[in-house]
C-alpha cells in the first residue's frame, strides 16, 4: 500500500453524482453496486470541503487568558464552478438536485499520485444548495456557480 | 483545425473580397512569397489558449488571436480591403469549414503602415476566434 509522498495538482480529478444514497455511510456502502455515479463535465473549480468546528471561547477575569472548547462540526460547502453544458448527464442530475430537498451522493476521484496504483476517493453526502447562472460579458464563457452543502463527514478511501 | 483556417475560409469565400483580391490563392496563410503580385492578403495566428477544466478529457474550447494583413497597391485600396475583411468575418457560431465555431470577435485594427516612397500600403486587423476541438 503506497500513498504518494509528493504534492499533487488537481488536474485529472473527476467528480460524479448519484441520486441514490448508500445503505451505510462507509466505503462498503458507497461502493454498493446500486450506486451509479455519473461524472459531471466541465468542472473548472472544485472549491473546498472538510471540517470547520465551532470554537466557543470563555475568558475568565483572573487569568485573562482565552479558554476554548470545541463545539459543533460543519463539513462545509463546496462552492464549485462549471462551464454551463445542459447536455451533460452529470449536470442534468445537479440541476434536478438543486430543485429537490433530497440528499445526493457525490464521489471525487483524485488523480493517481506518484507511486499509487489506486486513486484516493472521497464520498460525500450533499444537498445542492445553489445553482446560479453566471453570464457576464461577451468574452465570458457561460458558467454555473453551484454549492454542494456537505451533510456528513466525508468517507475517504485512501490511495494505495 | 485552427482559428486561421476559419478566418481564411470566410475571407477567401467572400465575393466582395474576391472582386478586389483574385484569385483566392492570393489570400494565404503565412507570409507572402517574394514576387507576389498585389493586392494580396496574408493571415497568421498571433496567439492561442485552451480552456482548462479539472478533468481535461472532453472536447474543449480553444481561443486563437488571428491577424489578417492586407497588402494593397494604394492607400485607398488598403482602406477598402480592411473594411471588406472586417465585413467578411461577422460574429459567427456553428459549423464552418468542418470546425465547430463558438464566436468570431473583432479584436482591433493595426497601424497604417503605408509609405508611398517604397511603395508600401499595409494594414492589419485582428480577430479572436473561439472554436471547439473535436
Amino acid at each position: 500500500m503506497t500513498q504518494r509522498t509528493n504534492i499533487q495538482s488537481l488536474s485529472g480529478a473527476v467528480i460524479a453524482i448519484c441520486a441514490t444514497l448508500p445503505p451505510t455511510y462507509d466505503q462498503a456502502g458507497y461502493e454498493d453496486t446500486d450506486l451509479v455515479f455519473v461524472p459531471i463535465g466541465k468542472v473548472e473549480n472544485y472549491g473546498n470541503h472538510g471540517l470547520t468546528a465551532t470554537i466557543t471561547k470563555f475568558t475568565p477575569v483572573d487569568t485573562a487568558t482565552v479558554e476554548k472548547i470545541k463545539g459543533s462540526k460543519d463539513y462545509g460547502v463546496m462552492s464549485m464552478m462549471f462551464g454551463n453544458v445542459p447536455g451533460n448527464a452529470g449536470q442534468v442530475i445537479v440541476a434536478a438536485a438543486s430543485e429537490s430537498n433530497l440528499h445526493y451522493s457525490v464521489k471525487i476521484t483524485y488523480p493517481l499520485g506518484d507511486g499509487e496504483s489506486t486513486a484516493e476517493v472521497h464520498y460525500l453526502d450533499v444537498l445542492v444548495g445553489k445553482l446560479e447562472n453566471q453570464d457576464g460579458t461577451v468574452d465570458n464563457v457561460r458558467k454555473l456557480a453551484v454549492d454542494f452543502e456537505i451533510c456528513k463527514k466525508p468517507v475517504v478511501v485512501a490511495a494505495s | 483545425m485552427s482559428g486561421v483556417s476559419v478566418v481564411r475560409h470566410l475571407v477567401a469565400h467572400d465575393s466582395a473580397v474576391l472582386a478586389v483580391v483574385s484569385p483566392a490563392t492570393k489570400i494565404l496563410v503565412g507570409n507572402l512569397k517574394e514576387g507576389t503580385v498585389l493586392p494580396a492578403i496574408s493571415i497568421k495566428q498571433i496567439s492561442g489558449t485552451q480552456e482548462l477544466d479539472v478533468a481535461m478529457t472532453s472536447k474543449r474550447l480553444r481561443t486563437h488571436r488571428v491577424q489578417v494583413t492586407v497588402h494593397a497597391v494604394s492607400g485607398k485600396q488598403q482602406q477598402q480591403l480592411i473594411a471588406l475583411v472586417l465585413a467578411a468575418c461577422p460574429n459567427t457560431s456553428g459549423t464552418l469549414n468542418g470546425i465547430h465555431v463558438d464566436s468570431i470577435l473583432p479584436a482591433g485594427e493595426g497601424p497604417d503602415l503605408s509609405d508611398p516612397d517604397i511603395p508600401l500600403y499595409e494594414q492589419s486587423c485582428d480577430f479572436i476566434v473561439r472554436w471547439f476541438t473535436p
